[in-house]
């Protein structure tokens, strides 16, 4: 919570050989469900964390928590971290791959 | 040159999970055309979701499919439709600690960065998130309390319930090792957060982790209490927050994951 909003954590399990798994600290949020306002940050550096640390694409993981950081530097999120902005899951989807 | 290719299982899951999974693998496509490799994705189904359709949270088939990955990409599960099942059938429960549990995974990594953009948003004094900080936490997942020998027994002022928290050199060796790797990656900095003050565990702990340290001579080390390192992550004075990336290695209750 200290970082501002469940949705942006994400999170990885890994064993020995380098697989893992890679997940959104958050839960399902059924509360939210199909309004297209969930923030997909949490999801999307989870996938970062993939490219790092399972796929030895860091470069591509770089790229990904730029283009995130960039984005909500533009102000870009969903309402759990811009109230008023009105951004949809989509929308902010749509400007981090912009910036990738 | 051949082009590097990858296979994922994705797994959805319920609530926002199919949402918010199709904004990430829309990111995955622009990175993968940027940098030139190819991610082939599968999608299975999980948790509540899977129970609907194949009558239980972490169907064969969905495992098989991991099993034949390179990495597994994991949404979320779980939602008041399935509240009511026995607690060992739930979504949660039933698919989540199987994986781990198949697959050894006792590394979690725990990545907590506070954005300028976004100091506002944070709970914290503006004097002190505006500063922003960068952290990962790597946590032991498998052993510990969580899973040590546990019970119940004796009646009335006798009764009493205990917990037990037990590492071996091996379980804490591979996790600091993970945890050195890991800071190489990023700040050359790792915090090893324990309580060797009180517990046997913890100065075992500590010991593994400073004879491991030995083998990463470019990455600083140091320790602390884990209820100092608390109170040091919200201190407006605080050396760690000034530390612009450095790796937390938990050993046990700074964060409990689901």
């Amino acid at each position: 919570m200290i970082t501002g909003s469940m949705g942006l954590l994400p999170s990885a399990s890994l064993n020995q050989s380098g697989f893992g798994l890679y997940e959104p600290a958050g839960g399902s949020a059924p509360d939210i469900a199909g309004k297209g306002i969930a923030n997909p940050i949490a999801q999307i550096l989870s996938a970062a964390l993939m490219l790092r640390y399972s796929l030895g694409q860091d470069e591509a993981a770089r790229s990904i928590e730029k283009a995130v950081a960039e984005a909500v530097a533009s102000g870009i999120g969903t309402p759990d971290i811009f109230p008023s902005a009105g951004y949809t899951t989509q929308d902010v989807a749509q400007a981090i791959v912009a910036r990738i | 040159m051949s082009q590097a290719s990858y296979q994922v299982a994705v797994l959805a899951g319920d609530g926002i999970g199919p949402e918010v999974m199709s904004a990430a693998l829309s990111v995955l496509d622009a990175v993968s055309d940027k940098f030139n490799f190819t991610l082939s994705r599968e999608h299975h189904a999980i948790g509540g979701a899977a129970i609907d359709e194949f009558g239980q949270a972490l169907p064969p088939s969905t495992l098989a499919a991991c099993e034949a990955a390179d990495a597994i990409l994991f949404g979320s599960v779980g939602g008041p439709k399935w509240e009511r099942l026995p607690p060992d059938q739930q979504p949660e429960r039933a698919s989540l600690l199987p994986l781990r549990k198949h697959f050894g995974l006792f590394c979690n990594l725990r990545p907590a960065q506070l954005l300028p953009a976004l100091s506002k948003a944070s709970p914290l004094r503006a004097d002190i998130s505006e500063r922003g900080f960068d952290i990962l936490c790597v946590r032991e997942l498998t052993g510990g309390i969580y899973f040590g020998e546990k019970g119940r027994e004796g009646v009335g002022l006798e009764e009493s319930a205990y917990d037990t928290q037990r590492y071996s050199r091996a379980e804490i060796e591979r996790i600091a090792r993970f945890a050195f790797e890991a800071a190489k990656l990023r700040s050359n900095h790792v915090t090893s957060v324990d309580k060797a003050n009180v517990l046997a565990s913890s100065v075992l702990w500590r010991e593994v982790v400073t004879e491991v340290s030995k083998d990463y001579p470019e990455v600083k080390l140091d320790y602390i209490y884990v209820d100092n390192a608390a109170m040091q992550l919200l201190s407006s004075r605080s050396n760690l927050m000034c530390c612009y990336v450095t790796i937390y290695l938990v050993t046990f209750y700074l964060m409990n994951a689901p």
